[in-house]
């Protein structure tokens, strides 16, 4: 049957939008077969790495007491995504921010709260400073034993694999999804793109302002991924009325007021992106630059200025990273 | 005389008649064979005889104009979360609008 499927549904605490085109295979799954599989996935996906879910296999890790926990593949990716991310952000973007992250107000889901207003926040910041990495590197303490099934912590150091989910979700669906003429997997504005039809026309993909919430700018693209990461969405205030939001400088565990209210990053894989574009609004317009030279992508300043950084390798002739299949 | 020794001259005509027989057989279908390619009908040959030689490849050049307008409608009502929606549409054609990356 040569027809698309666009189909969304909420989950992850977002809007997930999946366009896929017909197989190029005939024994694989039509397209609408094959948006229902994945739909359940992303569900069972979320389900198993909430942190919000008591009883998710996320929560079960972080409760146990032992030094070395058995844990099923998909929470040995998904830690193993967030050690990545660690590592090449250089401790910016770190898991391991869980206490300090409840400290700020965010212990259950915003899912349905309405966020507070970004220009407020703005005019009541302190003085914008770019975040830095934790001296102790908690993050260097976690490891993934893939041969024994099981992930190495001291007891009691949390992790949240929040950070970098959607990208790894948005990845593992794609990956599914080879065979398929095109497709376009988007968990809530975490875009993983291909098939042989995105390369010869690539896909047009908007960037939405944060402040006005029009298109910003397009970016095309045939393959990879695509991520934004911004301050307006997860943003609410507190209690003694000053504002907090979820991008955490891991030095002190406060919200990182950068100078940039939203960063968007073009990556080989959504997980890249991800961790490239929190990357660059964790580390201001500098680093950001910086951070987007490879690939490219576009900064949002909180004055609303528009910045596109175009890309100084072509995109796909870098290193693709290699990520265990998350069944 | 033992039975052996009488065995032998036995033995030895049954292994000239089958010599002659395999050396009749081998001059026979080497005959027929070089019939056959005399006459031009190489078997090894047939195969490839049978393919038509390729007509050369035309490709087409040709340029193509793509005009995309982007139109930004204000809300009209506070938005909302999508209730979860399926649509199937002819190939290539996205029913809604554009993916947005956005923050989430």
């Amino acid at each position: 049957m040569n027809s698309t499927s666009d189909s969304t549904f909420r989950s992850m605490g977002s809007d997930i939008r999946m366009i896929i085109e017909a197989p190029l295979i005939a024994s694989l799954p039509s397209a609408a077969a094959a948006a229902q599989r994945e739909r359940a996935y992303v569900e069972d996906f979320a389900r198993r790495l909430s942190r919000f879910r008591q009883d998710s296999e996320l929560c079960a890790l972080n409760a146990d007491p032992a030094q070395e926990v058995a844990a099923s593949l998909l929470l040995r990716t998904a830690v193993a995504a967030g050690l990545w991310a660690a590592q090449r952000s250089g401790g910016l973007v770190d898991p391991t921010l869980v206490g300090e992250i409840e400290l700020v107000g965010y212990v259950e889901s915003q899912d349905r709260s309405a966020p507070a207003s970004l220009r407020e926040a703005l005019a009541s910041a302190p003085s914008r400073a770019s975040a830095r990495a934790r001296t102790d590197a908690r993050w260097r303490q976690i490891s993934v034993e893939h041969d024994r099934g099981t992930i190495v912590r001291p007891p009691g150091l949390r992790i949240d694999t929040g950070g970098t989910g959607k990208g790894l979700a948005a990845d593992a669906v794609a990956h599914r999804l080879r065979g398929h003429r095109r497709f376009v997997v988007d968990c809530g504005g975490d875009i993983a793109v291909g098939g042989i039809a995105n390369e010869f026309e690539p896909l047009s993909i908007e960037v939405e302002h944060p402040l006005s919430g029009e298109c910003a700018h397009i970016l095309r693209l045939s393959h990879g991924g695509v991520a934004t990461s911004g301050l307006n969405v997860r943003i609410w205030r507190r209690e003694d009325g000053t504002f907090a939001h979820h991008l955490l400088n891991p030095s002190d565990g406060l919200p990182v007021w950068s100078g940039l209210i939203g960063a968007t990053a073009v990556g080989s894989s959504t997980l890249e992106a991800e961790t490239l574009s929190k990357l660059a609004l964790l580390s201001g317009p500098d680093g950001a630059r910086e951070a987007l030279a490879e690939h490219g992508g576009v900064l949002i300043h909180d004055d609303g200025d528009v910045e596109v950084i175009q890309a100084t390798l072509r995109h796909g002739a870098g290193a693709r990273l290699s990520l265990r299949g998350a069944a | 005389m033992t039975d052996r020794a009488a065995q032998r001259p036995r033995r030895a005509r049954g292994m000239f008649a089958a010599l002659w027989v395999s050396a009749a057989l081998f001059l026979g279908l080497l005959s027929l064979l070089a019939v056959r390619v005399s006459a031009g009908s190489d078997p090894a040959l047939r195969e490839r005889a049978a393919h038509v030689p390729l007509a050369p490849r035309r490709v087409l050049v040709r340029k193509i104009y793509e005009r995309k307008v982007i139109v930004h409608l204000p809300p009209s009502a506070p938005p909302q979360a999508p209730q979860a929606s399926q649509q199937v549409s002819a190939a290539g054609s996205y029913g809604s609008s554009l993916p947005i990356t956005r923050t989430s």
